[in-house]
């Protein structure tokens, strides 16, 4: 099913260096799954940052353009990156760290 | 920040990318200093992206008070906003969903 065609696609990047975390929230913020070594408190913070910001993403869309739809986000920072992507009924939160250059 | 020929000149190269349908220069509290929009739209989309560009830095600053965004890109189906920050200001693309295909 559903579930399970994303947790596919978040095994193969999970792989890939440097991804820290994922999970899979729905709109509300609540984790559905998340990377086993995340913490459930960690990935509740995230979930609950990303539903906000997606929220607000989803408003400043809409009001450029009522029918637009959100697909997804990225954040970068200078330790961090996060990818929030859209599906219609969860947010897939991933999470990379890194090191800055010296 | 660069002199203004300089300015204008990297702004000019922007817009004339194809698929590029707009640039700002944002203020961080939203004034626009640069808009290749027109009026009504420059005013929208000034307001509206730089409320969500301070969020979204906001957010990454809670998440880690060590972190600071430097990067924001918004892909909804219609087109595709980024958002640049700097110590003052913020540049501002809209461009067409097609370009730059990677997530």
């Amino acid at each position: 099913g559903k579930m399970s065609e994303v947790e596919e696609t978040l095994e193969r990047v999970k792989v890939q260096s440097g991804v820290e975390g994922y999970l899979i929230a729905d709109h509300e913020g609540n984790v559905l799954r998340r990377f086993p070594s995340m913490s459930a408190s960690l990935a509740a913070a995230y979930a609950a940052a990303m539903k906000h910001l997606s929220d607000k993403s989803r408003n400043v869309v809409r009001d450029l353009s009522p029918k637009n739809e959100l697909k997804y986000m990225r954040i970068r920072a200078k330790k961090s990156e996060v990818l929030v992507a859209f599906d219609k009924e969860f947010l897939v939160i991933i999470i990379q760290k890194w090191q800055p250059a010296a | 920040m660069s002199s203004i020929s300089s300015v204008e000149s990297t702004l000019s190269r922007i817009v004339s990318h194809s698929g590029v349908r707009g640039v700002l220069i944002l203020t961080l509290s939203g004034s626009c200093v640069r808009s290749s929009l027109p009026p009504d739209l420059t005013a929208q989309y000034s307001a509206l992206v730089s409320e969500l560009a301070a969020k979204a830095a906001s957010v990454t600053r809670t998440l880690d008070a060590t972190d600071e965004m430097t990067f924001l890109r918004v892909r909804s189906r219609q087109h595709e906003i980024m958002v640049a920050p700097d110590k003052e200001f913020l540049l501002v693309v809209i461009q067409d969903p097609e370009q730059g295909k990677e997530m």
